[in-house]
């Protein structure tokens, strides 16, 4: 049995220790940037080779809401909810519920599609 | 404890007034030196009962006061942290904008928060608190809502914090402690103040 492998990507590492707001106008290292630059390819990559996307939260400063809910409901706006659920393997021990709370963008850009489809 | 003694030592002089007082045959009262091995074994029984069910009971509280100590500390040091942040961000509020040192603060005062409600719910879901149990996937999500109004717009030129809308959140933030069960007084008196009352 092939083994699945994995891509990391570390959001303090690979973007910045300070992510910003949400989009590019309000400010730098923005959602949407992390998104446009990083995460997107990334997924894709992932996607691809059938391989999960490891995301590491740890050793950023924090992360708004917004900055949060523009790159990984961004993500989930763009592609399938469930594929982005399925792909992303969210890692955070600096703070452990920030990966409730990511789900939960991701969940709740799905109901939005299927809202915005009815 | 000195009242246990004194009722302890009233009890043993009383038991030995009437010994001496059967021994000697006074009051009409006497003495019959004889064991019954049936009844010997009862009272055995009832002793080692009335022990177990000292021991028993004497454990079962320290593990309550021990849990409830766990769930004050928790529960304290998240109170303090919200209070911070509350002060913190209703500065900014007044604020024309918020500078990137004050608002990393916020973002990681946030962090600190979540981690503290993180520690209080482990503490809760360890414990016997089951109604409240039910009630933090909740205060969870409430946290979030506040969360996304104080973070929502750190950046943004022009006003950066809706006070009004952060005032709501904080409002809503605390009727969710409320039912959550927790017994936390929560009292909005002015924008910049912000009054939370342990009462656990």
């Amino acid at each position: 049995v092939r083994k699945k492998m994995a891509i990391s990507l570390s959001i303090a590492r690979d973007f910045s220790p300070t992510p910003g707001p949400r989009t590019r106008r309000e400010g730098d290292f923005s959602g949407e940037q992390f998104l446009d630059e990083l995460l997107k390819p990334k997924f894709i990559q992932a996607r691809d080779s059938n391989e999960s996307l490891v995301v590491d939260f740890d050793g950023a400063v924090g992360y708004a809401t917004s900055f949060l809910e523009a790159a990984f409901g961004g993500l989930a706006r763009n592609y399938e909810p469930h594929l982005v659920l399925k792909t992303l393997k969210l890692v955070c021990t600096d703070e452990p519920s920030i990966v409730d709370e990511v789900r939960h963008y991701i969940e709740d850009a799905k109901s939005k599609r299927m809202t915005q489809r009815a | 404890m000195g009242r246990l003694l004194s009722a302890f030592i009233a009890a043993i002089l009383f038991v030995s007034l009437i010994l001496f007082a059967a021994t000697h045959g006074w009051y009409g009262l006497s003495l019959k030196n004889e064991v019954r091995p049936l009844e010997a074994i009862t009272l055995a029984v009832n002793l080692l009962i009335a022990l177990f069910l000292q021991r028993f009971f004497t454990t079962k509280i320290n593990d309550l006061r021990a849990e409830k100590n766990v769930l004050i500390d928790a529960s304290k040091e998240m109170i303090r942290l919200l209070i911070e942040l509350s002060e913190r961000t209703t500065t900014q509020v007044q604020q024309a904008s918020i500078d990137e040192q004050s608002a990393f603060a916020i973002i990681s005062g946030f962090r600190r928060l979540a981690n503290a409600i993180t520690d209080l719910e482990e503490s809760i879901n360890m414990s016997h608190l089951r109604s409240v149990k039910r009630s933090l996937p909740a205060l969870r999500s409430e946290f979030f809502a506040l969360k996304a109004v104080a973070t929502s717009l750190l950046r943004n030129s022009g006003h950066f914090l809706k006070e009004r809308s952060l005032r709501g959140a904080f409002f809503v933030f605390g009727v969710g402690l409320d039912q959550a069960g927790l017994s936390w007084r929560v009292n909005f008196t002015a924008p910049r103040t912000l009054i939370i009352r342990l009462r656990l």
